[in-house]
């Protein structure tokens, strides 16, 4: 029997949103091919405890796989660090990199739509680094989008000297959704799902055109913003905060998924979206985010809403078929095609199946 | 416009953003507050100083948001932030304390998602790395422009003194008679109770009293005895004074000031020693001290702080420029009237009589200002409706100030709006004057705020046991005090010395008839009437808001019922209430008037309350009176100013509660030849001379406007 290589994922389980998921469903594809350890560090960006996201909690319990907080020696042929802006507030990892290879999966944009830095990457970087023995490094991202960002960065004048390099892949996210049929008869039911926060939304006047007053039903989740003392959002909406609803749940009153965020955020994957396809919904969102997606979202500027949503309130047959194409779609990011470019990427014999 | 907000602790943020704006006017930046984020429960001082900078339009256009402490922003924050900014701003600016750089770009970014684009972010010095640091806001200083001393005297601000109960009284006692020295102490408000019990006569404030910078254009040597506060409102003092060039000494033990900033210059602790330092070091070289802290490293960086916001507001490239471009534009408020500008505001001097329980104040000041207007001067008032037609009737313009209601909210509500009106008034004022028992916050900030000189009208004879403690306290904000004396030199009192007290004869209307003017007035009366008399009483007991006079005004109509020769007229101010009884008794008639003062001056009985006018135009103008005194807690001392004239024959007293006695009184005074014995007897009597022109004369010169005419003319009515 040949030995499994090992690997560490190493993060803070604490993210709220699809890190956590993201990192839970690699845990539950990628034991079976590596002797996987996850290693948990307890970073400056979260306060409360060591509540660990429970998702993860779910995928360790199912793996059998045990999970450290802050081990002083994190040791694996290969180390992934995930999401490395959860170092944004500190000065020093305690845990020291012990690794032949090292492989930083992005997941954040490392750059804004306007060319500023979307958290303070160097210092991260240096952090990861400094704890790493003189190893290949390199920096995965997890969309083409987020690629982009990434090269952008290494090429830019704030990039360090710690020597690292991209990655020929994309990290993507599983996204291995149970698939629901598509409406037979859909209706103006527009919603979103977001994390709370501003930057997940556009401007007030952007947020009125896409979700008006005559649609049949406009539903906000993640709107703890428009929930605040003071504010007055437009009464139709029926707004949800942040974790005040399952998602599965709250998808079943929609028909279209308007996702649009503020001009200068793009989401690095859009995991969101995926589950929203899966959920059965025709999802409209901006080129950027689409990108991710291909054929399977459909590309917005947003001023064009109320003739998509109509053409396809016309014609419910094409509404069935665009989800239905979109949710085979998805196939590119299931649990054995993110296998199978973890394993051809670090060159390593999988154990399920034939690489596909 | 700038407009100001805050994100921190919504008094710690108020508290600062009203040193700031105030500050960025003064340098030339129009700005005002964000009203919405102003919190309630504020003290007076408070919501008096954020009144006058409140920003006097919502955010618009090229409109820059200014936010402080911009690292303590939470969501909710970020919330009113997204309706404030509505439909875009032309920038925004965030200062901050940031201690990592992702820190300063994780809250560039929530700025930017809530506001439409990214803001420019001021990241502020550690308060512990330099003096002229803050974690809410830039800090800067302006050069306040300081006058010297007119009398010569090094002016010096003793801040935090050690101010222990009976510590250090002997030694404060000494420098409070220095000629050399005018010394005023800033302390928290415990240190000025300490230092106001132990009765040393030096003016003391207490932090929240006074915008501080209002303070540094009054000095000429800061003494800072303790280390240097970290509140904002202190450290911009400190800029203040190093670009103000006020020398900068430091008491505290252990120079610990001098050990972080060499403009500092060391200075006794001990106050007893500190005295003959300032006198024998300091005095003699204030000058090359004002110009050493100009040169300082504080001021220095001072101006890079200014220049940095400056560069970070964008004020070259759109939005506020205009606003600078008619050079009015630094208050940030609507402008005067034209018709104000035309008469040359520079000679303009206002004038603002309180309401009393009769119109004495206001009257008062009409008469002052009539005397200065026969000179190069413009009077104006800010007066109660209650005043405005009697001073309407003198020729002057009148601003309305709001009087106190039950209704308001807060009890001091009225007074916040006057503040704002205040200020409006008093920015191009070349004096102020002020009549009044009680010194209003708004008149009192106003005052230090723009440093006009001013004048405090302030009528004597207080009762015994009144505690006018807080009246006197801010006597300090005024550069002199007229003291109208009373005719009868017994009532007259000092209540505070010192060089800017002038003392001037009875401030009275004083009304010149002639027998035949005389008879043609009453003719008249008799004529309006439909009925002759031989008798004419005049009945003006006030009341109103000290107490009600129905029943003796109802005794004297009830007295006089009974005569066929008589007619009584009740004159009352336009704005009184009438007991409706009144008009029910034969002989009686009510008359609402401002014109009080020639029917008395017409009658052969004089029924009244002894208040100061009152009291001085029955003597001055020789008319026989019963005085029926009113004695509210609050008002002056009626009784004893009666009693003063009755010992002198000069009138009868009669108490309020003695009614038979008051009928009787009449009957005597008009049956048996008394009144017209007794109007002998005061047309023999010497009195001071009128003081209204010396007190015109004094505005005049303290306002720097030339003589004013003084006549003994009887004024001019309009009316």
């Amino acid at each position: 029997m040949t030995r499994r290589p090992s690997l560490a994922l190493v993060l803070d389980p604490r993210f709220g949103g699809g890190t956590s998921s993201a990192v839970a469903r690699e845990i539950l594809a990628l034991a079976p091919d590596f002797d996987l350890r996850v290693a948990f560090i307890e970073s400056g960006m979260f306060r409360g405890g060591r509540a660990v996201h429970p998702r993860i909690v779910d995928a360790l319990e199912e793996t059998g796989i045990g999970a450290a907080w802050d081990p002083p020696v994190i040791q694996a042929e290969t180390i992934v660090l995930h999401n490395p802006s959860f170092l944004k507030f500190d000065t020093s990892l305690k845990s020291r990199l012990n690794c032949a290879r090292a492989v930083v999966v992005a997941h954040e944009n490392f750059l804004k739509p306007d060319g500023t830095e979307g958290f303070d990457v160097g210092k991260t970087l240096a952090i990861i680094a400094a704890r790493l023995p003189p190893c290949p490094r390199t920096i995965a991202p997890v969309s083409r989008y987020n690629r982009r960002t990434v090269a952008a960065w290494l090429s830019g004048p704030g990039a360090g000297t710690e020597g690292w390099d991209i990655a020929p892949v994309e990290w993507f996210n599983i996204c291995d959704f149970a698939l629901l049929p598509p409406t037979a008869s859909p209706r103006d039911r527009r919603g979103r799902v977001s994390r709370a926060g501003f930057e997940k939304f556009p401007d007030m006047a952007t947020m009125l055109r896409h979700f008006p007053p005559h649609a049949d039903h406009c539903a906000i989740l993640g709107a703890d913003t428009f929930l605040l003392p003071g504010v007055k959002p437009p009464p139709h909406w029926a707004l949800v905060p942040f974790g005040g609803a399952e998602v599965a749940t709250f998808l079943t009153a929609i028909d279209f998924f308007v996702y649009f965020t503020h001009p200068n955020l793009r989401e690095s994957f859009g995991r969101v979206v995926a589950e929203a396809i899966a959920s059965g919904k025709i999802v409209i969102t901006d080129p950027g985010t689409a990108e991710t997606f291909g054929n399977a979202v459909i590309p917005s500027d947003g001023h064009d809403l109320d003739q998509i949503i109509a053409g396809f309130i016309a014609a419910p047959d094409r509404y069935r078929a665009f989800v239905t194409a979109a949710q085979q779609g998805l196939a590119a990011f299931s649990a054995d095609a993110f296998r199978t470019m973890v394993c051809r990427y670090l060159q390593v014999e999988t154990r399920v199946g034939e690489l596909t | 416009m700038i407009h100001v907000d805050w994100a921190c602790d919504p008094m710690v943020g108020l508290d600062a953003a009203t040193v700031l704006v105030a500050s960025l006017r003064a340098a030339g930046l129009p700005s005002g507050l964000v009203a919405t984020s102003i919190p309630g429960g504020l003290s007076q001082n408070l919501i008096c100083e954020a009144a006058r900078v409140i920003s006097p339009a919502a955010i618009s256009g090229p409109d820059r948001l200014l936010v402080l402490s911009g690292q303590t922003a939470t969501d909710t924050h970020f919330a009113s932030l997204r309706r404030l900014a509505g439909s875009g701003i032309g920038g925004c600016v965030v200062s901050g304390r940031f201690d990592i750089r992702q820190a300063e770009i994780g809250i560039r970014a929530k700025f930017g998602y809530v506001l439409g684009k990214e803001p420019e972010v001021l990241a502020l010095l550690d308060e512990d790395e330099t003096l002229l640091a803050s974690s809410i806001a830039p800090v800067f200083g302006v050069d306040r422009a300081r006058a010297p001393d007119a009398d010569g005297r090094l002016r010096v601000l003793l801040i935090a003194p050690s101010l222990e109960a009976g510590k250090g009284n002997a030694a404060f006692q000494a420098l409070s008679v220095s000629r050399k020295l005018q010394v005023t102490i800033l302390t928290d408000g415990a240190g000025k109770t300490t230092l106001r019990g132990s009765g040393v006569p030096l003016p003391v404030y207490h932090y929240g009293e006074v915008p501080l910078r209002a303070l540094v254009a009054r000095t000429d040597v800061a003494v800072f005895c303790q280390p240097v506060a970290r509140s904002y409102a202190m450290r911009m003092m400190l800029a203040d004074c190093a670009l103000s060039g006020v020398a900068l000494l430091d008491a505290s033990t252990g120079f610990l000031n001098r050990k972080r900033d060499p403009a500092f210059i060391p200075a006794p602790s001990d106050p007893a020693a500190l005295a003959g330092f300032l006198v024998a070091e300091v005095r003699p070289d204030v000058g090359d001290l004002a110009r050493i802290s100009r040169g300082s490293a504080l001021a220095r960086q001072s101006q890079e702080t200014l220049a940095a916001l400056r560069r970070a507001l964008g004020e070259r490239l759109t939005g506020i420029a205009d606003l600078s471009a008619d050079g009015n534009a630094t208050l940030a408020r609507p402008r005067v009237p034209a018709s104000h500008e035309a008469t040359a505001p520079e000679s303009r001097v206002v004038f603002m009589p309180t309401n009393g329980v009769g119109l004495g104040h206001a009257q008062r000041c009409a008469l002052v200002a009539d005397k200065l207007a026969q000179g190069p001067v413009t009077p104006a008032f800010a007066a109660f409706p209650s005043c405005m037609r009697l001073i309407k009737s003198y020729g002057f313009d009148v601003m309305p100030l709001v009087p106190k209601s039950g209704l308001h909210a807060e009890p001091f509500a009225n007074d916040v709006v006057n503040t704002v009106r205040l200020d409006h008034l008093l920015g191009t004022a070349a004096a102020f004057v002020f009549d009044g028992g009680h010194v209003f916050t708004s008149v009192f900030r106003n005052i230090l705020e723009w440093r006009v000189p001013s004048v405090w009208i302030r009528r004597g004879l207080w009762q015994s046991g009144q505690d006018n403690s807080v009246a006197l306290d801010r006597e300090k904000a005024f550069d002199r005090v007229i003291v109208p004396l009373e005719a009868f030199s017994e009532l007259n009192e000092d209540y505070s010395h010192g060089a800017h007290i002038v003392r001037v004869g009875p401030i009275v209307q004083q009304i010149d008839l002639s027998q035949s003017e005389r008879g043609a007035i009453r003719q008249g009366l008799a004529a309006r009437y439909g009925r002759s008399f031989e008798h004419l009483v005049v009945t003006m007991l006030g009341g109103g808001v000290a107490a009600d006079r129905s029943a003796q005004t109802i005794a004297v109509a009830a007295s006089l019922a009974r005569r066929s020769d008589a007619l009584h007229l009740v004159v009352v101010w336009p704005t009184a209430t009438i007991d409706p009884g009144l008009y029910s008794w034969p002989n009686t008639r009510v008359v609402r008037t401002h014109h009080a003062s020639v029917l008395a001056a017409a009658a052969d009985l004089y029924i009244s309350a002894v208040g100061y006018n009152s009291f001085h135009e029955a003597m001055y103008n020789r008319i026989p009176t019963i005085f029926v005194p009113q004695m509210a807690q609050y008002m002056d001392d009626q009784r004893s100013r009666a009693a003063a004239a009755v010992e002198r024959d000069l009138a009868r007293l009669v108490e309020p509660q003695d009614l038979l006695t008051l009928d009787r009184t009449i009957a005597r005074m008009l049956d048996a030849g008394e009144a017209e014995a007794m109007r002998s007897r005061l047309h023999q009597i010497d009195l001071p001379a009128s003081g209204a022109a010396a007190a015109a004369a004094c505005i005049a010169d303290l306002a720097k406007l030339g003589a004013a005419v003084p006549t003994d003319e009887p004024v001019r009515r309009i009316a």
